[in-house]
């Protein structure tokens, strides 16, 4: 029953690990929704110039792999005299990728409430900031609580990936772990059960209420 | 015509059908001679199409059986075998209201695929019958095309031909002119028409009065799961029984 | 200060990764489309015991990280079989691929519209006539967008493995950077070879998505 003893004694480093990944996944939705609701605005701007460097700018981050925008981040800043945390680094990485696959959700949103709003709307003579504010923007936001969840859960699994810059969070807790006791298989599976459990649930959460929202 | 004399083709006996403990049909018994047309009517929720579709077992009866040619389709209605319910389904064509073609084959292969996966005929001849069908329901233009070329009243009528390549004993028609415009609604009904009038055996249910009226044999009007009224299309509707079927008929005439 | 020479230098070290990154992209996406097919038929079945074993390999292969799995395989498994970066990272991706393609399959078969299937079955055809004949062929049409955009998502996850140590586009450009080449021109290349596959890739995969909108009802 070593086995047991051992998942007891590791249990609190990773859920201190735990606490990190929450912790990151929550400082990258308040910055990466934001972005993404500001790049959609962008990506469906009067101005062309506006919209062809907003929409190349999500093409770009939708097209590298987030290890790559990590790796920039963490080894490149420095030299270009950006000195920032590695944990920060993180944040502003995901972000970045998190606010460019968001965009898609919020743009369909908009673009989903259709003309006929737009209409009744300046029909009774709004202005199109109002019209849009007031008519639009609600409407559309009605739709994307539902994909952002999963985004959430898809940046949860991703902030793993600071493993790679050593961030303390709860798969480099599991394997520095491993690294000590050499017995990485069952601090690994250990943690892998962790983040299964926690994304299926979630996951079922999102489901039910998105069938709710439906209903 | 009258068809005392004919053979009992299809023999409903006590059909019923509870939908979670909601009894949608209330033991529905009819007999189905060979050559007749009959019309199924009533409002909307009376059970018509659960019934169309229990006749070939899309919707499995919770009680009640059925016998084709004075046989039994099943030996146990409740727990149909296999073969039971292909040789069932392979003797009784259907028509359904949204005309369900296969999107992803072309006119004819609709028409083919069937013919040649139940073994009834060679590439060639079914694809020679298929076309055959095709110019009987006036669309042989279109044998290449892609159902989505189509527009509903060719889609329809090569649903039609699609269930008539199994040699049907009997054709089912559930709402087929429902999903389409008046006009070309006309052309559905003129193939039917003339379906019924080289002899075919059909059960169709329709809001078309005046279809039900000049074409059916038979008229059976169906109210909350069972038979409300029935007789002759003069009967039914120039002199019902009763008080809701006039009632019925004056609901939808109004319209 | 980088001079030209050194620049066209990282071009092509960090180039020679990209074979093993499309590798790794393709071999994983076509393995696991191949392992989804018997999944996704698991996973539609109407006999719970049959379904339970499916919906838990997909749930539990796309619960856990990308990277995780691949720690787990190249590390935790090490032990007991000593397997190169490599191998271990195909093993990982085609498995998640697998879950992730199972899952489109899964939708696609379940969005083929219900009259489909009663008109093949009141044309008389067997089981697996209706299945294999009208359901399936209208299943891959629904399923091929996700997937295509899956196998996007599918190339930029083979650059965790160069966490591993799989020699591919990320790794050579860490590599450099820790030989002392600078960090933002290695990695700015390094994303430019992933934008080269994935922009191409993810246009391929509107297209299709357009196309198959013109050929399939969807409910």
């Amino acid at each position: 029953m070593t086995f047991l003893e051992n998942w007891a004694e590791w249990l609190p480093h990773l859920l201190q690990g735990l606490g990190t990944s929450l912790l990151l996944t929550l400082c990258v939705a308040g910055i990466g929704f934001p972005l993404g609701l500001a790049l959609a605005l962008l990506s469906i701007a009067p101005v062309r110039i506006v919209r062809v460097l907003s929409i190349a700018f999500i093409e770009v981050f939708r097209g590298i792999p987030l290890l790559v925008v990590i790796f920039f981040a963490y080894f490149g800043f420095p030299d270009i005299g950006l000195v920032i945390s590695a944990f920060a680094t993180i944040v502003v990485a995901h972000s970045l990728n998190l606010g460019a696959y968001s965009s898609e959700v919020f743009r369909a949103g908009i673009l989903h409430v259709g003309a006929g709003q737009r209409e009744a709307a300046s029909s009774l003579g709004l202005t199109p900031w109002h019209a849009f504010s007031r008519v639009v923007l609600p409407q559309a936001l009605r739709a994307v609580p539902g994909p952002l969840m999963s985004f959430l859960i898809m940046v949860f699994q991703s902030t793993s990936l600071a493993f790679a810059i050593g961030v303390g969070e709860m798969t480099s807790q599991a394997f520095s772990i491993g690294s000590m006791t050499f017995d990485y298989l069952s601090v690994l599976v250990l943690a892998g059960i962790i983040y299964a459990v926690l994304c299926i649930a979630s996951a079922r959460i999102v489901a039910r209420f998105e069938a709710k929202m439906r209903a | 015509m009258t068809f005392d004399n004919a053979r009992i083709l299809l023999q409903a006996d006590s059909i019923e059908k509870t939908f979670r403990g909601n009894r949608v049909l209330d033991g529905i018994s009819m007999d189905v001679h060979a050559g007749e047309v009959i019309a199924l009517i009533g409002p909307s929720g009376a059970g018509k199409s659960t019934f169309l579709r229990c006749l070939n077992y899309l919707e499995q009866p919770t009680g009640g059986s059925l016998s084709l040619d004075g046989e039994p389709v099943f030996a146990d209605p409740l727990k149909p075998a296999k073969s039971e319910l292909l040789s069932l389904r392979r003797r009784v064509g259907m028509v359904f209201q949204t005309f369900n073609l296969f999107p992803h084959l072309s006119v004819i292969e609709n028409i083919t695929m069937a013919q040649r996966l139940n073994g009834l005929r060679s590439r060639a001849d079914a694809e020679d019958y298929a076309l055959q069908l095709l110019t009987q329901v006036g669309v042989q233009q279109k044998a290449k095309a892609r159902p989505s070329e189509c527009s509903g009243g060719q889609q329809q009528r090569i649903a039609i031909a699609r269930a008539l390549s199994q040699d049907p004993e009997l054709m089912l028609f559930d709402e087929p002119t429902s999903a389409l415009d008046p006009e070309v609604g006309n052309d559905v009904l003129k193939v039917m028409r003339d379906l019924a009038e080289a002899g075919t055996t059909m059960i169709v249910v329709t809001h078309e009065m005046r279809f039900a009226e000049r074409v059916a044999d038979r008229v059976l009007l169906l109210d909350e799961g069972h038979i409300l009224e029935e007789g002759s299309p003069a009967r039914v509707f120039r002199h019902p029984e009763h008080e809701r079927t006039s009632r019925f008929l004056q609901a939808v005439l109004d319209r | 200060m980088n001079t030209e020479a050194d620049i066209s230098t990282l071009f092509q070290v960090i180039g020679t990764g990209l074979v093993v990154t499309i590798v790794m992209t393709v071999v994983s996406f076509c393995v696991g489309a191949v392992i989804a097919v018997p999944v996704a038929l698991m996973r539609t079945s109407r006999t719970w015991l049959v379904r339970a074993p499916a919906t838990a390999f997909i749930d539990v292969v796309r619960g856990i990280p990308t990277l995780v799995w691949l720690l787990i395989i190249f590390y935790g498994l090490g032990n007991i079989v000593s397997l190169d970066p490599l191998p271990a990272a195909l093993i990982g991706l085609t498995l998640i691929s697998s879950a992730y393609l199972a899952e489109n399959f899964r939708a696609g078969i379940e969005n083929v519209h219900t009259g489909q299937k009663e008109a093949a079955a009141a044309l008389g055809l067997s089981s697996a006539h209706q299945f294999w004949r009208v359901i399936a062929p209208q299943a891959v049409n629904i399923a091929m967008p996700p997937s295509a955009s899956y196998a996007v998502a599918l190339l930029k996850d083979t650059a965790i493995a160069a966490i591993i140590g799989v020699t591919d586009i990320i790794f050579f450009a860490q590599q450099e950077v820790a030989r002392g080449a600078p960090a933002v021109t290695a990695f700015l290349i390094a994303g430019g070879f992933y934008l080269i596959v994935s922009v191409p890739l993810s246009y391929f995969s509107r297209f299709v998505d357009h196309k198959i909108r013109e050929k399939v009802v969807v409910v």
